[in-house]
């Protein structure tokens, strides 16, 4: 219980001191999970007092443009009316590996909170896993059948020469 | 046509004319099986979300779900094919593509993402084939839902993950997200080539993708 009053505490004067322009004690973000390869879909959460900015303004999540291309502006989300909001956000593929700090903004000013979250780096396309050595049928489905055909013109000529002979 | 004008007319000319129709036949079917000459066939199976994110709904991944840290994979066995291969650990390349194993014969794991047994999906990547023969993933296509792969580390008993599908895409339009993206679970991927071959690019134009979830249950290790 004292550790949670002490962790309340230090939570707490951080928010006052991260938000001077939001006075009230409950401005907060959080993004989950909080590391997930580019291309996943995440949970941000959070809350912006009423007090600093009305109910009615929604709460838009900014980062680097890399993240929230192509401005580093990310949905805004509706807030109800103790000023909570929620959204889900899928990372672009094309964002490089790193940590991101995802802040709020609500009313044409920055709340001054703050998340992390950290991408981590997947692949561009499918890879290079085959060098063609088995698929060298092809080559002989390809010659067996060009075969065939000129057999069969052969034959044809033959057999034109043939009807002639036997009239 | 000729070739019919004086049918009937005497049984050498007409077996003359069977002939020919053969050749055409076989021809044409042979062609036709050149322009499709690629990989081996792929037995398609199971499902996946088929757009967007393998999370449709955003779930809270609790990491203490996992009993004790996964190490690095190092031996992958899928019993149904009788693939029993050593794994090496794969980067990036400078063009942030998917480095591949220079050995036909090993399997290769993504290792900037998620370890076989972590939260997420990791990725195992094999050769359908060289230049010379079969790589160690030829059979690839042969798995079907239901099957199950083995992971194992050095001094680890064995992970293994049960296949849910079996999926082959073009690479132009390859689903980065679903095969590399988050998952709830642990979750598996194997990954090889497929498709028809390109001889001018040296490359084949799709990708066959195993997606499997891990099970409960350890199990032998693989050799």
């Amino acid at each position: 219980m004292r550790r949670f009053l002490i962790g309340a505490a230090v939570v707490t004067s951080a928010a006052t001191l991260a938000a001077p322009a939001y006075p009230a004690k409950k401005a907060s973000i959080s993004v989950s999970p909080t590391s997930v390869p580019a291309g996943s879909t995440v949970h941000i959460s959070g809350s912006i007092p009423v007090k600093g900015c009305p109910a009615s303004d929604g709460a838009t999540v900014t980062a680097e443009a890399v993240l929230f291309p192509p401005d580093g502006f990310g949905p805004t989300a509706e807030r109800d009316s103790n000023g909570d909001f929620a959204l889900d956000y899928t990372v672009p593929t094309s964002t490089p590996a790193g940590s991101y700090d995802v802040g709020l903004r609500c009313g044409g000013g920055n709340v001054g909170v703050a998340a992390s979250l950290t991408v981590t780096a997947i692949p561009l396309g499918g890879p290079a896993t085959g060098a063609g050595g088995t698929a060298h049928h092809s080559v002989f489905w390809t010659a067996f059948g060009a075969s065939c055909l000129l057999l069969a013109g052969i034959a044809v000529t033959l057999r034109q020469r043939l009807a002639r002979g036997g009239r | 046509m000729s070739i019919f004008r004086h049918r009937g007319r005497s049984k050498p000319v007409l077996a003359l004319d069977l002939f020919v129709v053969g050749l055409v036949v076989a021809g044409i079917i042979g062609l036709a099986f050149g322009r499709q000459g690629g990989a081996p066939p792929v037995r398609v199976s199971g499902t996946v979300p088929e757009h967007g994110s393998p999370m449709p709904h955003p779930v809270r991944v609790h990491t203490h779900h996992e009993p004790r840290p996964v190490k690095a994979p190092s031996r992958l066995a899928i019993p149904s094919i009788g693939v029993r291969t050593n794994v090496i650990r794969l980067g990036l390349n400078p063009d942030r593509t998917l480095d591949v194993p220079t050995d036909y014969s090993v399997a290769g794991w993504y290792a900037l993402g998620p370890k076989p047994g972590e939260t997420g999906a990791a990725v195992i990547v094999g050769h359908v084939d060289s230049k010379d023969g079969p790589g160690v993933f030829y059979r690839l296509g042969e798995v079907a839902p239901g099957d199950l792969l083995g992971v194992a580390s050095p001094n680890r008993s064995a992970l293994w993950f049960r296949v849910y599908a079996v999926r082959e895409y073009p690479k132009a339009a390859f689903p980065t997200a679903l095969v590399y993206g988050q998952t709830p679970k642990p979750e598996l991927r194997l990954i090889t080539c497929g498709g028809p071959f390109d001889a001018a690019t040296g490359h084949y134009l799709d990708n066959v993708v195993v997606f499997a979830r891990q099970v409960e249950t350890s199990g032998a290790h693989p050799r």
